[in-house]
């Protein structure tokens, strides 16, 4: 029996498809091994890129770590050297030096620098490294406030009596908490007449709403300690020349004083008052160059309240055309005077104080000192304004208002009671 | 295989597979979208904050319960003469003088990208406002200023 041409023919043909099919399924096959491989290899290719990246971001805050560690060694050490130059007591030099042993302390507790990044995951090591840098700054400024180095004021805290005109203004719903409720300092002038800086007061300032207290240091002593040294107001007076203008260093202040008629004269042991500058003797007045200021404001550029005790610091009066220059023209008023730190400046909390001149007694030019002594005491400025705003030491000259410029008004005020004033605040 | 639809004519097995298909992507974008956009990192809702200082001309002292209030203004609202307040905080001062420090936080989301903000202080001793913002620090949606130095005017 011969075959069947038509079926070999057929299967031949069945069998050419079935390979060419296979052949295409392998086509298939390969490619998507291919795909599969090209898959494989740009996920290995990415991971090995994010581990070598996060490697690398290791290193770096590894790194980072060591040098933030090894600045704060360095400020440590600087902080020690910057403390020993200060002339500072022995013992605020060894208890600033014994915080900066306290941190390091902190720094060795880690053991190591390797040990601490091990300890902790890389991105918390910068964040507690610069923690630590700020504990140990910290530390080291506490140190130093702690120390009343007193960088405005020198250090020089009153004794009792050493200013025995100096009051201190406090809103009267404080009274006798004269710490919580000082607004300003102000200088016994006559029996009855406290000076003051005008700004301490506003348009709408009433008599009562003020008292003064005087013979008093400390400004934290508690009703207990009954100081029987309050005062009542019973009008304020402001200088009708009182006028606030916008520049480039903040308001000025012109005619920037004010006075307070007391209810009752404080004139006790250990109260006094003290002569303002005639206009007539002022130029023989500023020969004495240096002033004294005193006041219970900031005593220290770290601190950010006032100061409990009073303080007093030397300054020294600038030439007018000197402070003209520092401040450029149409700044400084005549009614103005200026004194640069030498080292002390006034601070917060200081306006309405008196700047003293002390000049060496001349019975045939000054005929009434007020305090019987080798030197006569004069009011030539009342703290003002300084520049720039909210620092201490100023970086240019302190203004006072100028007491002789105002000298007519104040006396008016205080002899005659004729007084004129921007807020007449009679009761 | 054929299978029939309730309405229109009958799918294809492929057909169905590729609606099928459709739907399931549809489905995917539609929650990724979603989780993209509740995990939205951007700083669109970010808490943000201002930091600054305060000062004034004068070296009087602040009594204990001097309070500073800072606010932020929205000033693009021009034709509203009240400008919107975004933001304000108030501080006791407690004692402290000049310069007092100050944070004010903000919720990312009130700061739009389109606006002019004012940033301003103003401060109360006893029941008087005795210190105002008369020039304040501005600036412009999400750019905002790394520390601010507000100097306040003396009222009087």
């Amino acid at each position: 029996m011969e075959p069947r041409p038509e079926n070999n023919e057929g299967s031949s043909r069945n069998s050419l498809a079935i390979y060419r099919l296979l052949k295409i399924e392998a086509r298939r096959t390969k490619l998507v091994f291919a795909a599969l491989a090209i898959w494989s290899v740009g996920l290995t290719s990415i991971l090995t890129f994010e581990y070598q990246k996060s490697r690398v971001a290791d290193e770096i805050a590894a790194q980072n770590a060591v040098a933030v560690s090894q600045k704060l060694q360095l400020d440590i050490k600087q902080a020690s050297g910057k403390l020993a130059e200060l002339r500072t007591p022995p013992s605020f030099t060894a208890h600033a030096l014994g915080k900066n042993v306290q941190a390091l302390g902190l720094l060795e507790q880690s053991q190591s620098i390797s040990d601490f990044i091990a300890s902790n995951p890389p991105k918390e090591t910068i964040p507690d490294a610069v923690s630590l840098l700020k504990t140990t700054n910290r530390q080291v400024a506490l140190a130093a406030s702690q120390s009343n180095l007193g960088l405005v004021w020198s250090g020089n805290a009153a004794t009792e009596g050493q200013f025995p005109y100096q009051v201190g203004i406090v809103l009267s719903n404080y009274v006798p908490y004269a710490q919580r409720g000082y607004r300003c300092g102000g200088t016994l002038i006559a029996p009855k007449w406290v000076l003051t800086a005008g700004h301490c007061f506003d348009e709408d300032s009433q008599a009562e709403d003020v008292q003064v207290f005087s013979g008093k240091i400390k400004l934290s002593d508690t009703p207990a300690d009954d100081c029987n040294c309050w005062t009542t107001v019973a009008r304020i007076y402001r200088s009708p020349t009182y006028k606030l203008t916008t520049t480039q260093y903040g308001q000025t202040i012109d005619g920037d004083v004010a006075l307070l008629e007391l209810n009752e004269s404080p004139l006790r042991r250990g109260v006094e008052f003290i002569q303002i500058a005639d206009p007539a003797l002022e130029t023989q007045i500023l020969k004495a160059h240096l002033g004294t200021i005193s006041g219970w404001g900031k005593a220290s550029s770290n601190s950010s309240s006032l100061s409990d005790g009073l303080m007093y610091g030397t300054v020294k009066v600038a030439l007018d055309s000197v402070c003209a220059s520092a401040y450029g023209s149409g700044i400084v008023m005549p009614d103005m005077v200026c004194a640069n730190p030498s080292p002390a400046d006034a601070c917060s909390g200081d306006s309405g104080g008196a700047l003293v001149l002390h000049v060496p007694f001349q019975a045939s030019a000054i005929s009434r000192p007020a305090v019987q002594s080798t030197k006569a005491n004069y009011v030539e400025g009342v703290v003002s304004w300084s520049y720039p705003l909210g620092a201490c030491p100023a970086k240019k000259p302190t203004v006072y208002a100028r007491v002789p410029a105002l000298y007519k008004w104040i006396n008016g005020c205080v002899t005659t009671q004729s007084c004129p004033s921007s807020i007449v605040k009679a009761d | 295989m054929l299978k029939r639809r309730p309405f229109g004519p009958p799918l294809n097995f492929a057909s169905m597979h590729l609606c099928r298909l459709t739907v399931l992507c549809m489905a995917f974008a539609l929650f990724g979208s979603n989780f993209l956009l509740a995990n939205d990192t951007s700083s669109e809702g970010q808490p943000v904050s201002l930091h600054g200082e305060i000062v004034f001309s004068g070296l009087d002292a602040l009594p204990w319960d001097s309070s500073v209030r800072i606010y932020l203004e929205d000033m693009t609202a021009a034709s509203n003469p009240q400008f919107d307040v975004v933001a304000q905080r108030t501080i006791v001062t407690h004692g402290e003088q000049i310069p007092i420090q100050f944070t004010l936080p903000l919720s990312g989301a009130v700061i739009l990208e389109d606006h002019d903000y004012l940033l301003c202080a103003d401060i109360t001793i006893g029941m008087r406002r005795q210190f105002v913002c008369k020039e304040g620090v501005s600036f412009r949606g999400k750019r905002l200023p790394e520390y601010v130095k507000l100097v306040l005017q003396r009222v009087s």
